[in-house]
């Protein structure tokens, strides 16, 4: 077996730094590295836990993966339930439902009157796509939309018209059979039940009900009826979008995919997830400096011994890759370590929160015991997560396998950099220069 | 191209010149050497005569100003970088005044050193590292750092390193220089000891005149020319 020679310098000397002056810096570098992994798991884990909550709310109750359109939209049943059919026999179609959308002025209880949407689904919309129901938590009362006039209202919505399941509601929509014809109409709801979907804007506004109850507004300013499909595996929607082509005709359908729908949102969270990951890769910066000082002062206190071993017939390149190591072998232990603590974070992040609200809490009551005489007490509780104020009773978190090997590669690649960047200086060295013995 | 064709170095009309501003430092010039194989030339000279510069050119550690090196028949002066460092791993062996080992590896591991540039298999390595050693008469400092060893079992250490891979051409360099007189006899008989039993080449750079009169053909280093005693 041969033993490369690489590894067992960098071995070796990874081995006497850690014990000898170089210790500390070494310390430090993994220390450096492993905070910057775990910081970046944990923040990646929670902004995942938050965006993939939202996504999900999206795709499953707003936006679908793939919606379809009549270009001329007649709407015609037997049509309908023709294209339903194709869809529903092609292997990655999830579901196919039909719903249709309304802009409408809505009043409740109270005086205020408020802007909503309100969709129309059909009535077993619970088999037709059971991951919608899922998505949609019913709070009070039930989703009987099958009920005649029986409106579902969002949680945040019913507080803001002081309505409750069993009240009455009205709804001003406009109706008429063209644009200049429109008039404003007024019909009464009950509500059937109250929905919390787990985002806010779906809560506040918007509303179900039945499709036959959305035909019967009637209106030119809706959209036609629209084809919600939802897909196996929602990335591979440009597959979809082509099968399902293959079945409809391209100059009757107009299909959207939900990159394309939700292309703002998403683009802004991708934009957010991205700036979080730069800024918090900046202690990568910090820790490559570190290993490049602690390394550049290895390898200038080594110059004897890479004289030597050059003297023995070690290339540079050889030479430098066991500096090189020292950086890779910092960054894995960094690394690993780093990953360890970031997930057992996230996958106890409300514990975590807790701990800190509970230290920040002591803190703060130890102070209010120091300062009694002199100011008077807040007795205001510190709370990183409040669900009065953020709208959610625990924090998400979801560690995706993909980004931590990203976040794990992204780490390794700062050490090494660094390590290559102090090695450079190995080719400096001459060993008939630094072998000369006086 | 060689007078004998029994040598295994041929050194012809080599200079070196440093350049020191504006001024060329000639260190030696027109300096010839034949060495056969198996035997031992041994270079003396003055402090500061060039003795070292001319072992570092032979081993190929400094670029020379003129004249050739020719070993085995190759002109080592014409060769790249890479297949110098490939002559310097597989055909020579370096001891210098000071032992130089590596003070994060043991004594065996120290041996090692040279078979692990070479990429020799390790299990044959070990076991010659091991023979090595135990010839040098180390046997019981094997796993011993060199913080842990004497002066003299530091450059004992060094001496086998110099043999591990076998190499054809051993250059000495003061190499009992630094040790005190006990030592260096005893390092003095070893080296000649190991070389002949193992039946090497080797040059030998020293101001012990004793330790000179041990080789096979002696040279003087002395007002910028070699020449045989």
């Amino acid at each position: 077996m041969r033993y490369s020679f690489v590894a067992f310098m960098g071995f070796r000397y990874f081995r006497s730094r850690r014990r000898g002056v170089g210790a500390t810096s070494t310390v430090l570098s993994i220390l450096g590295v492993a905070v910057g992994v775990m910081a970046l798991t944990a923040v990646m884990g929670v902004m995942n836990g938050f965006q993939l909550g939202f996504i999900e709310s999206i795709l499953e109750i707003s936006s679908y993966h793939i919606q379809i359109q009549e270009v001329q939209g007649q709407g015609d049943s037997p049509a309908l339930v023709d294209v339903l059919d194709r869809l529903r026999a092609l292997p990655d179609v999830r579901s196919a439902v039909p719903f249709s959308e309304h802009q409408a002025i809505i009043e409740g209880r109270f005086a205020e009157l408020r802007g909503c949407l309100i969709r129309g689904v059909p009535v077993d919309v619970q088999q037709l796509d059971p991951a919608f129901m899922r998505t949609l938590e019913i709070v009070a009362g039930d989703f009987g939309i099958d009920r005649p006039g029986a409106l579902v209202l969002g949680i945040e919505l019913s507080r803001h018209l002081g309505v409750n399941v069993g009240d009455s509601v009205s709804i001003l929509s406009l109706e008429g059979p063209s644009f200049g014809d429109l008039q404003p109409s007024r019909r009464f709801y009950q509500v059937a039940g109250l929905f919390r979907s787990g985002y806010y804007e779906f809560d506040l506004g918007w509303a179900f009900f039945s499709l036959e109850e959305g035909s019967a507004l009637n209106s030119r300013v809706s959209p036609p009826l629209t084809i919600g499909v939802k897909i196996q595996n929602r990335f591979r929607d440009q597959q979809a979008v082509r099968e399902i082509q293959n079945v409809l005709d391209p100059e009757k359908y107009r299909l959207v995919s939900w990159r394309e729908f939700n292309r703002a949102f998403f683009g802004a969270l991708r934009m957010e997830k991205i700036m979080m990951t730069v800024l918090i890769g900046l202690i990568f910066v910090v820790v490559g400096f570190n290993i490049h000082h602690g390394l550049q002062r290895a390898v200038r206190e080594r110059f004897e011994e890479i004289g030597l071993l050059k003297a023995l017939g070690a290339s540079d390149a050889a030479v430098r890759r066991i500096f090189v190591l020292d950086g890779l072998l910092i960054g894995t232990i960094g690394s690993l370590i780093g990953l360890l603590l970031g997930l057992l974070i996230s996958v106890n992040i409300d514990t975590v929160f807790r701990f800190a609200e509970m230290v920040v809490n002591a803190g703060l009551g130890f102070m209010d015991m120091l300062l009694f005489p002199l100011v008077q007490s807040t007795s205001t509780r510190f709370s990183l997560f409040s669900p009065a104020y953020f709208y959610i009773t625990e924090v998400p978190s979801t560690v995706l396998p993909r980004e931590a090997v990203l976040i794990v590669l992204f780490a390794l690649f700062s050490p090494i950099v660094a390590a290559a960047a102090a090695a450079a200086r190995v080719k400096e060295v001459k060993p008939a220069e630094v072998l000369r013995y006086e | 191209m060689s007078e004998s064709s029994s040598a295994i170095l041929e050194v012809r009309d080599l200079k070196k010149v440093y350049r020191s501003g504006y001024e060329d430092l000639v260190v030696f010039a027109d300096v010839n050497l034949n060495v056969e194989e198996g035997t031992t030339a041994v270079i003396s000279g003055e402090s500061g005569s060039g003795k070292t510069t001319l072992l570092n050119l032979i081993g190929a550690l400094d670029s020379t100003s003129d004249g050739r090196i020719i070993f085995n028949g190759r002109d080592i002066t014409l060769e790249e970088e890479e297949e110098l460092i490939e002559f310097r791993s597989r055909h020579l062996g370096f001891i210098f005044q000071f032992h130089y080992l590596l003070k994060d590896l043991t004594a065996l591991e120290n041996v090692l050193v040279p078979s692990l540039i070479a990429r020799l298999p390790r299990a044959q390595a070990r076991r010659r590292a091991g023979d090595l050693l135990a010839q040098v008469g180390l046997t019981e400092r094997m796993d011993h750092y060199p913080i842990q060893l004497s002066g003299g079992e530091r450059q004992r250490v060094a001496v086998a390193r110099a043999l591990m891979n076998e190499p054809q051409l051993i250059l000495a360099d003061e190499p009992t220089g630094n040790l005190d007189e006990r030592n260096s006899r005893a390092i003095q008989d070893l080296l000649f000891e190991l070389v002949k039993a193992h039946g090497k080449t080797m040059i030998l750079v020293t101001h012990a005149a004793e330790f000179a009169r041990m080789g096979d053909d002696q040279y003087l280093l002395e007002h910028r020319r070699l020449s045989r005693v």
